[in-house]
């Protein structure tokens, strides 16, 4: 069947950035993040008649990329949810100039938001979706969707407010 | 730009897509067969292809078992009607046989006479 798998390894080499980023930011560990988004995929070769348009397609993905990263999440023991992992790695990854990269330290902030918030966040700004799309991806109210939003800009801002702001000089 | 839009411009910058491990795709189709061997909308193909091919050969095996039955039958009453002609035939033969062998009889019992 080379051309299902033709067609298929195309859909994977352009999204899969995507996908892992989405499982990695809720996960905060790379291996995890790798089973759940190689899952992703097998699940999309399996549903792949399912898909309309590459619109659709987009849509599924980041679906069931927050879906499934979230559900590894609850099924981890509570003391490794990410944030500590996290830590450990990133304090073996400073840039050259001996600093935290600007995407660890957002990444770090993240990993303290509660998933449903970490997941509205991801496709607000990593996905720049509208939050009546990121609705419609978690299936989720508008209403909810906002104060989900509102919370965690306003937990970010209060736990990085230092570091944030050496970024926003540099930049 | 205030302390709201600082944020999420950096949101928006650190939150760009990150690398997958290398070698990610290639593990991925490596596992494909074990996952599923085809996506479900081949599948509908290849799910009806061997039952309509199963089909075709039982229709077939049918119609080849039917006319062969046909055939047999044909024959057997072909086989049974000559045998009944060949027994007319010797019967027929056996009287004429029979009439003739009188009529000699008769004609040397009358010669003798």
């Amino acid at each position: 069947m080379p051309g299902i798998t033709g067609e298929f390894r195309e859909i994977v080499e352009a999204h899969q950035s995507r996908v892992f980023s989405i499982a990695y930011r809720v996960l905060g560990d790379r291996g995890t993040a790798e089973e759940v988004a190689q899952d992703v995929f097998l699940e999309l070769y399996r549903a792949f008649d399912e898909i309309a348009s590459d619109e659709h397609l987009i849509a599924w993905l980041r679906r069931v990329a927050v879906h499934r990263a979230t559900d590894a999440l609850r099924r981890r023991p509570r003391t490794l949810h990410g944030a500590a992992e996290f830590e450990d790695w990133m304090a073996k990854a400073p840039n050259e100039e001996g600093s935290i990269p600007l995407a660890s330290e957002i990444e770090r902030l993240l990993l303290e938001l509660p998933p449903a918030q970490r997941a509205v966040v991801l496709l607000r700004y990593q996905e720049d979706l509208p939050p009546g799309d990121i609705a419609e991806t978690l299936r989720m109210p508008l209403a909810t969707v906002k104060s989900h939003l509102q919370r965690a800009l306003k937990a970010m801002r209060a736990r990085a407010e230092d570091t944030l702001k050496e970024y926003t000089r540099h930049g | 730009m205030d302390e709201h839009e600082d944020l999420e411009h950096l949101l928006r910058q650190g939150l760009r897509p990150r690398q997958t491990p290398a070698g990610f795709s290639a593990r991925l189709m490596a596992r494909l067969p074990e996952a599923s061997p085809v996506p479900s909308f081949r599948k509908k193909r290849t799910f009806w292809a061997p039952a309509t091919r199963w089909a075709t050969a039982v229709v077939l095996l049918g119609v080849a078992g039917g006319s062969y039955w046909q055939h047999q039958q044909q024959e057997r009453i072909a086989g049974e009607r000559a045998r009944q002609q060949l027994f007319l035939a010797l019967r027929m033969s056996a009287a004429t046989l029979n009439d003739v062998q009188h009529k000699v009889l008769r004609s040397t019992t009358g010669d003798s006479e």
